[in-house]
């Protein structure tokens, strides 16, 4: 019995070791760190400590010295010097940012393998008291910045809730963290929230300090060919041939209107088997790889460049695309995978001529009428590519949007069936790295209504992580900035899209806490009282208002009394900064500006639903705090596309 | 030369007895007092003002008094009988409000009025002014008019409103027909073409010139002296100046106030009816036990005399009341206004005062059988008590998963529940178990919030967590 015993112990301590050794091991989106009390970075305002960066340093490596150093002062009022790998001073203490001299020598045999192409994951390890964080030799060496804010979070607890709300712990001592050697890999290499206010940002500092990269106007996507580029961008039928003649008349079955005096993004669409003429399609694809080149050429930074198919929820349905479909394409976008392969194995030759060497990678949507991927069920029930022709190229990405999603429910509630098996489907048909996710977390018609639906986007995204989702885009609200703790959303997301583990209601909590600050009650409670009433909504009222057109602004959902009672909130959170309007009036007007941001949206259901219950002082005192905050936040629209709705006509 | 010198010293005597009268806030008071131009025939007037008495025409008046005759002579003495100030005004006839031009008076005769179909025209070769006869409602001042072509020989026009209360207050509207623009004081606004119809709207509530269609021109920081302007209380008299004039020039004045002008052939002389503005605010909500106090209000017409005016408010049970009161019931309470003209136009406006019940639901919630389960494991969701002083109620039971998704699992409509957590449209069958569990799919942690709140919103929240285990 005794031995018994003895094995069972000598087992658990086993496991317990494999475990302890196992986890040095695992990709986490966070280092793997201990405190050490008796070490300081900084102690009593002065620092041995020295940043380090490779003599040839990528852009966002040094981007990654200057904002360690910035928030090290901000904090300790200790700057640090910056140096090169050939510059360190004799008996300084460092911090080795990138693939230096230093991080070479202590650790001769970590090859990187890990990381390599990676935009954002990163080796952190610690030795003799000086930290190392290193990164892909890609992307302008955007990981390494990654690193620094992970670190600064720990030694000075670094939290960016915002560009006006950055927190860290003012202290003259700073404690020196001991990382154990270990690769942080976030949920989602690449992140991209797009909201109006993250790009308006001067030098797109706002959204990199949240770890995003800018979609539509970065370094990484070609600026030219993002979006819904086949017609809007490649080729138009107005466009002339070799012999002066419209593409549209020479070529008619290239188009599924040939006869489209103009382009925009919401028209038209590329027949992708050319009428089903093999000669004609190798001439399309030739046409448009020679487009593509001239694109390639004349961007020399950009990774990714689109094909995106228009923004209309029609195909080609000719003669040769059914026939196709039926044969080997299994959907439109089978037919849009195996044309845009032609595409690329053309454009990837005329690159190995022109720019050999250049490393590029193409990405096409699987949206509306191609959202459906080309699959089929094997003989277990699993998902299977339709035929070999609609396996993607190598170098294709493929960017899953799904539009009609319920962004209410998760993948797996009956709602969202169809998108479940869409997204089984392309996990099917791409690898890893090959699928992209474009998702959307706004209500598209109405920018002034509050709804809650982070919780749920929580869910899509660790099953996004699930599928190898290499980059997550999630649409905000992008055409101007907006009310309905836009901050926040901004916030979460930009934490969940790195560690889709996180806990919405409790990043919220904290973000509400660090933002409002003495108002931080009140703000919570009107949070609450929203999640609660749109969880109501969703499931008993209307469980199609989930989606991103939904209709949730109705007197069912923002009853009267409700309406009262968040207006409420919003004055208990004045009463609670208003001892701040004489001791620290300028804290106290960016509380209050924060706070009345959210009023805007009350004044918008007072007024479209209830205007006839107020009376005409109470109308212009609102319509002067509407204009005046509307201003002052700079919130220009409504919905999409649409003006700022004039409530006060 | 001795009847000159008589008269000189006549003059005097009669000055020296004014400024004797006029010390103190005694003559502050006079500085003040604010009468119309002249009275109009037939009409009721109540001109008393604080710390004086009123005679007419040397009668003594005890408060309001009806013009009659071609003058009244209006003075006012203090308690001793001392003189205050005496105002000579005359009295027009304007026909049981059939003449619409006589309401705007001119005592030089500078400037001829015609009443057309769409407008009262004003015209005018010298410098003169027009002042209109009735006190009118400053909350939505139309002031509309068209520039005659040919005629426009004068370079401004302007609206000087009076406050009715205090003569000393005042804001002028200058329009400038060369420069087409509005101003007031230091401010200016461009003003479209002339030619067309030019609506001027002065809102007192935000103290701003607008546009008929709502455009803010002007925002009156200042009164005309350049003292702090607060906006008009009791009402304003209307003169219209015009300056500049250079030769034969006509305004047509197409509206003033709710009063379209013209109407030359109307069946009736007046066919507006009465605006009422309160003067003391009106609440939208009120709670339990609150003493409602009737609001003062103004009454005004355009034309016509108001020979009847009212407010009652009618509780949720149907009880009118005319006198303040106790509120003692939920719900909404109705307000009711109408004032009445003596050519029988009625106007009446109705406004909802709610009484909000503001106590929350009372809420029990039961323990967890255990806060530990196993994933795959059904939970049993606790059960609760809930009450509300109204009787009626909703209690929403929330479940925030681990990664953080939010589930409704059951809304309670004061006993007629639905049950979400059984809905097979809304969650997968992995999450289903009956009407009072679920089952567990994922490990971490897991909180169920009970929501009650009543109609009015008033809310009680509790919650309770548990931990999944694999």
């Amino acid at each position: 019995m005794k031995r018994k015993l003895s094995f069972v112990l000598a087992m658990l301590m086993l496991v317990s070791c494999l475990l302890c050794a196992c986890k040095p091991e695992d990709n986490t989106p966070a280092p793997l760190k201990t405190q050490l009390t008796d070490k300081f970075l900084v102690q009593q305002g002065a620092s041995n400590y020295v940043l380090v960066l490779p003599n040839s340093a990528m852009k966002y490596e040094t981007f990654a010295a200057e904002e360690f150093a910035y928030f090290i002062e901000q904090a300790t009022g200790c700057k640090l010097e910056t140096v090169t790998e050939t510059t360190v001073p004799e008996g300084k203490k460092y911090i080795s940012l990138g693939k230096t001299n230093q991080f070479m020598a202590a650790f001769p045999d970590e090859t990187l393998a890990e990381v390599d192409g990676t935009m954002s994951s990163y080796l952190i390890a610690s030795k003799d008291d000086n930290i190392y964080i290193a990164g892909s030799d890609d992307h302008r060496g955007q990981a390494v910045l990654w690193g620094v804010y992970d670190i600064l979070t720990d030694l000075i607890g670094y939290t960016y809730y915002h560009d006006s709300e950055i927190y860290y712990v003012e202290s003259a001592d700073v404690n020196l963290w001991q990382y154990e050697r270990n690769v942080v890999v976030p949920s989602f290499d690449m992140r991209t929230h797009s909201t109006s206010y993250i790009y308006a940002f001067p030098n797109d500092t706002h959204g990199t300090r949240l770890r995003y990269i800018n979609f539509s106007r970065g370094l990484e996507w070609d600026p030219m060919t993002v979006g819904h580029s086949q017609v809007y961008i490649f080729l138009a039928p107005r466009d002339m041939d070799q012999n002066g003649v419209r593409y549209g008349d020479s070529h008619p079955e290239w188009f599924l209107d040939p006869t489209a005096p103009s382009v925009a993004k919401n028209e038209n669409q590329l027949c992708w088997t050319a009428g089903g003429d093999p000669e004609s399609l190798d001439l399309l694809q030739t046409v448009i790889a020679e487009e593509m080149l001239q694109y390639v050429m004349m961007d020399s930074e950009a990774t990714f460049f689109m094909l995106g198919q228009q923004d209309t929820e029609y195909v080609c349905q000719c003669d040769g695309c059914t026939k196709a479909l039926n044969e080997w394409g299994g959907s439109a976008c089978g037919l849009q995978i195996d044309f845009v392969n032609g595409v690329i194995e053309k454009t990837e030759a005329l690159i190995d001529q022109q720019a050999p060497g250049r490393e590029v990678l193409y990405a096409i949507y699987a949206y509306k009428p191609t959202e459906t991927p080309p699959v089929k069920t094997d003989e277990n029930g699993n998902y299977v590519p339709y035929s070999d022709r609609i396996i993607p190229h190598e170098k294709m990405r493929v960017f899953f949007a799904p539009v009609r999603l319920n962004f209410g429910f998760p993948y797996d509630s009956p709602h969202n069936a169809d998108a479940y098996k869409n997204l089984l489907g392309w996990n099917a048909v791409c690898t890893d790295e090959q699928l992209m996710v474009y998702t959307y977390d706004l209500n598209i018609h109405q920018y002034f209504v509050n709804f809650y639906n982070l919780g749920t986007i929580a869910s899509h995204m660790q099953d996004y992580e699930k599928a190898g989702v290499s980059y997550l885009l999630s649409q905000g609200i992008s055409d101007a900035n907006a009310t309905c703790f836009d901050e926040l959303r901004a916030y979460c997301i930009s934490r969940l899209m790195w560690d889709t583990s996180l806990n919405t209601q409790e990043l919220a909590a904290d973000f509400i806490d660090h933002y409002y600050k003495d108002a931080s009650d009140a703000m919570q409670t009107l949070f609450d009282m929203i999640v609660e009433q749109n969880a109501w909504y969703l499931a008993v009222e209307d469980p199609g208002s989930g989606v991103a057109t939904g209709l949730t602004y109705n007197t069912t959902c923002y009853p009267r009394a409700f309406v009262e009672k968040m207006d409420a909130q919003i004055f208990a959170a004045m009463d609670a900064i208003a001892h701040l309007e004489g001791s620290d009036p300028e804290q106290y007007e960016l509380l209050k500006a924060r706070i009345m941001k959210e009023y805007i949206s009350n004044i918008y259901l007072k007024m479209v639903l209830y205007k006839d219950f107020y009376t005409e002082s109470e109308i212009n005192e609102m319509e002067e705090l509407w204009t005046y905050y509307t201003d002052y936040w700079q919130i220009k629209r409504g919905g999409e596309g649409a003006a700022l709705p004039d409530l006060f006509a | 030369m001795k009847k000159r010198v008589s008269l000189l010293l006549a003059c005097l005597l009669v000055l020296t007895l004014c400024l004797t009268a006029m010390v103190g806030a005694e003559k502050d008071v006079v500085n003040t007092i604010s009468l119309p131009a002249a009275l109009i025939k037939g009409h009721s007037y109540d001109l008393q003002i604080a710390d004086a008495s009123l005679s007419v025409n040397g009668e003594s008046c005890e408060g309001t008094f009806v013009a009659e005759g071609t003058q009244a002579v209006i003075a006012y003495t203090d308690g001793e009988g001392s003189a205050i100030a005496s105002y000579t005004l005359p009295v027009v006839d304007t026909k049981d409000s059939a003449d619409h031009c006589a309401y705007f008076y001119d005592p030089s005769g500078a400037v001829s009025k015609v009443e057309n179909e769409n407008n009262i025209a004003l015209s005018f070769s010298q410098d003169s002014t027009v002042s209109f006869l009735t006190k009118l409602n400053p909350e939505d001042l139309a002031m509309y008019f068209t520039a005659v072509e040919g005629k426009t020989n004068f370079e401004s026009v302007s609206f000087t409103m009076t406050d009715a209360q205090n003569a000393t207050v005042k804001v002028t509207f200058t329009v400038d027909t060369a420069a087409k623009t509005v101003s007031q004081g230091s401010q200016k606004a461009e003003l479209e073409d002339l030619n067309d119809i030019v609506q001027l709207r002065y809102k007192d509530a935000s103290q701003k010139l607008m546009l008929g269609n709502d455009k803010a021109l002007l925002s009156c920081e200042k009164d005309d002296s350049g003292e702090a302007f607060q906006g008009f209380p009791g009402g304003v008299y209307l003169t219209v100046s015009f300056a500049g004039v250079k030769g034969a020039s006509t305004l047509n004045m197409t509206r003033l106030g709710n009063h379209a002008l013209g109407h030359k052939n109307s069946t009736s002389p007046d066919m507006t009816e009465p605006t009422m503005v309160f003067t003391s605010a009106v609440p939208s909500t009120m709670y339990m036990d609150d003493v409602f106090a009737f609001p003062a209000y103004e009454v005004y017409d355009v034309l016509s005399p108001v020979t009847e005016s009212s407010v009652t408010v009618e509780a949720p049970d149907g009880t009118v009341y005319t006198e303040s009161f106790t509120v003692s019931q939920y719900g909404k309470y109705k307000l009711t206004s109408t004032a009445k003209d003596a050519c029988g136009n009625q106007a009446k406006t109705v406004k909802m005062i709610f009484v909000n019940d503001d106590v929350a639901p009372e809420l029990t919630v039961s323990q967890m059988e255990s806060t530990s389960y196993k994933v795959g494991d059904a939970v049993k969701i606790p059960g609760y008590t809930v009450s509300d002083n109204l009787g009626e109620y909703n209690v929403d039971v929330i479940l925030f998963l681990p990664n953080s998704e939010i589930r409704l699992l059951t809304h309670d409509a004061t006993g007629e529940i639905t049950y979400c957590l059984t809905d097979s449209s809304l969650y997968s069958a992995s999450f289903i178990g009956d009407n009072s569990s679920f089952k567990a799919e994922q490990a971490g942690k897991y909180t169920i919030r009970y929501v009650a709140y009543d109609d009015q919103h008033n809310r009680v929240v509790q919650e309770l967590s548990f931990q999944v285990h694999w």
